[in-house]
């Protein structure tokens, strides 16, 4: 209780709250944004964190994230359109609700769910980190190799609908990871003879081409616009009844959401339609589902905040981001030179008690910012995407740069950019190739190490509990797909 | 989307897969032997992710699969797409020679035009108030020193 007071304490210094404060408004802007969403903003607010001290810049970081998850139910229940994927249930019902003059009362509910939904998957990252990281001490190279694997795999398979592009995509990602020089020996690999790929091509860049630059040459190749009209955003907010009626939609929805955002590679979006689902299936009324029911909006949105919290409890304890936001936050704390992990809470525990008076803080801002704009939040998401994503591009190629002050990078940023504008016209996701540079080094050094500690025997993956149940899941996770199509097509000819 | 039109761009694609594996295969062969023997060199790991490229691009062309709807860009589409990156690399390239202040507002310019933004007032005011934005933000606020 006295960290937790501490953590408090430092959350609630004044340059804290300003990131916190800061963080907010720009998650909620990012996620209202079509074409922006929670990732994006973090990829751009990435290089700004660079001068910061770590808690002002992971407390701005954890705001965005939280904040974005709500934003993207503006634009879901103004025009119809999420803002954001994980805002893509909250279309159902609450755009219908605008469509009947009521407004007010979804953005009331959207708004009380999130922060409900929010305040939970904090209260699980609580529980669930010191236990797991404990757990996690015991881990040796074996272990760290099969927990890599695992997280391909998981990640890889769950990604996106076609699962052999989403593995083609981690394969690509691993690629990137060799390039520069071998951790264990310093033999160059991929470096095509130059100089400027020996350090590699770096987390930061490929984070800001694949999720900014990406992005926003979409938006120059298709002159994309925002059709967002202003009426019917007016009607009065929900009652303090109304909304402590859905105190069941919203428990549902943040206890779906805290357990799939936990989940590496499930995600908000999988989060929420589950939630959104489930809630009809036990509604006693499920035709209303569509057509307007609050309960609609309260569990979707309920379950993308459970998962913000949800999804850290992988990236504290084991170093293994759980959604692409997620390993955008992992590139925020590598590059303030925090390495999360079993030791974190340990080594670190003053950062991690404030990250946990963050978040909580975080909700307070984001219902705050969220209640107090909303109208203004209905203008500012109608800025055109052809003003916008030159700006995008703009400020992602000059924050790849200041990270290092490398103009190298700034090229790569473009690279990886041009590439992950390809890859998802071609419907290759891009999560896993950002997973596979993050967990490449995790499997490639720890299955080496774990070799030469053996004399070269493979038995030693297993020997240990821990990495025979990892590679099992792994095996699994990765022959799901083909399973699931194969019972499938055993049910179609039956 | 017919299956003539299909099969060329997932050959391509596939292709490309397949060529990439093939030089990390070539680029692997001159990395240093192991230094334990019976433990993987430099050039394991490498050779593996090649192998697993090569394989899954066999995949890729073999299997009956449909042109994603995302895949479809028109003429013009290509055409903004390419002067847009074409833009930023002459930005990349201008950088360290004119300055960040310079530099910033004709990249802005550019790109919104490209984008389809035609008002003159606009694309000068934002332009401007973007490197103004950068340098402020950067410069004097974080204390970063930009080219």
């Amino acid at each position: 209780m006295t960290e937790f007071a501490q953590g408090l304490a430092t959350a609630l210094q004044p340059a804290n709250l300003a990131a916190l404060l800061g963080g907010s408004v720009l998650g909620v802007f990012a996620g209202a944004v079509p074409g922006l969403s929670s990732t994006v903003g973090l990829a751009l607010v990435l290089p700004v964190t660079f001068a910061l001290e770590p808690t002002p810049a992971l407390l701005m970081m954890i705001s965005i994230y939280m904040a974005a998850e709500y934003g993207g139910s503006i634009t879901a229940i103004a025009i119809g359109v999420p803002g954001s994927s994980p805002a893509l249930a909250t279309t159902f019902d609450g755009y219908a609700m605008t469509r009947r003059g009521e407004a007010g009362r979804a953005f009331g509910i959207s708004l009380f769910a999130s922060m409900s939904g929010g305040i939970v998957g904090t209260l699980l990252l609580v529980a669930a980190l010191g236990p797991l990281s404990r757990a996690a001490i015991a881990f040796g190279p074996p272990e760290y190799f099969a927990l890599g694997v695992f997280g391909l795999a998981i990640v890889a398979n769950l990604v996106g609908t076609d699962p052999l592009k989403g593995i083609v995509s981690a394969l690509l990602g691993l690629l990137a990871f060799i390039v520069g020089l071998d951790v264990l020996t310093g033999a160059p690999r991929l470096t095509l003879g130059t100089t400027v790929l020996m350090d590699g091509l770096g987390l930061v860049p490929m984070l800001i081409g694949f999720f900014a630059i990406a992005e926003a040459l979409n938006g120059v190749s298709g002159h994309r616009e925002n059709v967002l009209g202003t009426e019917g955003i007016r009607g009065a907010l929900p009652a303090f009844r109304d909304l402590f009626r859905l105190w069941r939609p919203i428990l549902r929805g943040s206890a779906i959401g805290g357990i799939i955002g936990a989940i590496p590679g499930a995600g908000a979006t999988i989060a929420s339609i589950v939630a959104w689902n489930e809630e009809r299936r036990v509604s006693r009324t499920p035709e209303r589902f569509g057509t307007g029911e609050p309960a609609g909006i309260a569990a979707p949105e309920a379950a993308n905040n459970a998962c913000v919290g949800a999804a850290m409890i992988p990236l504290l304890a084991l170093g293994i981001p759980g959604s692409a936001s997620a390993a955008v936050l992992l590139g925020g704390l590598t590059v303030q030179g925090v390495a999360p992990g079993p030791l974190l809470m340990t080594e670190q525990a003053s950062l991690v008690y404030a990250l946990y008076a963050g978040f909580i803080v975080a909700v307070v801002f984001m219902l705050g910012v969220g209640r107090l704009g909303i109208p203004l939040w209905v203008r500012v998401v109608s800025l055109r995407p052809r003003i916008l994503m030159p700006l995008v591009v703009g400020i992602s190629l000059i924050g790849a740069f200041v990270l290092r002050g490398n103009l190298a990078d700034a090229w790569f940023a473009l690279f990886f950019g041009l590439v992950g504008f390809l890859m998802l016209r071609r419907g290759y996701p891009l999560a896993p190739a950002v997973l596979g540079l993050i967990l490449g080094p995790m499997v490639e050094t720890n299955y080496r190490r774990a070799l030469a500690l053996s004399s070269g025997s493979h038995t030693v993956f297993l020997e240990s509990p821990i990495s025979l149940v990892l590679i099992g899941l792994a095996v699994i996770s990765f022959a799901a797909p083909a399973l699931r199509s194969r019972l499938r097509l055993g049910r179609g000819g039956a | 989307m017919s299956e003539g039109s299909r099969r060329p761009a997932a050959f391509v694609e596939a292709g490309l897969v397949a060529l990439l594996g093939a030089g990390v295969l070539l680029d692997a062969r001159a990395y240093p032997a192991p230094l334990i023997e019976g433990v993987p060199g430099p050039a394991f790991f490498p050779g593996l992710v090649a192998f697993l490229l090569i394989g899954c691009s066999a995949v890729l062309a073999l299997r009956p699969s449909r042109e994603p709807a995302s895949a479809r860009m028109e003429g013009g589409g290509v055409l903004r797409l390419g002067g847009a990156v074409l833009w930023v690399a002459g930005f990349l390239l201008m950088l360290p020679l004119i300055g960040h202040l310079a530099a910033l507002p004709p990249l802005i310019l550019g790109l919104m035009w490209l984008s389809g933004e035609r008002s003159p007032w606009i694309l000068i005011a934002v332009s401007l108030a973007f490197g103004g934005f950068v340098h402020l933000l950067f410069v004097v606020t974080l204390g970063v020193p930009l080219p």
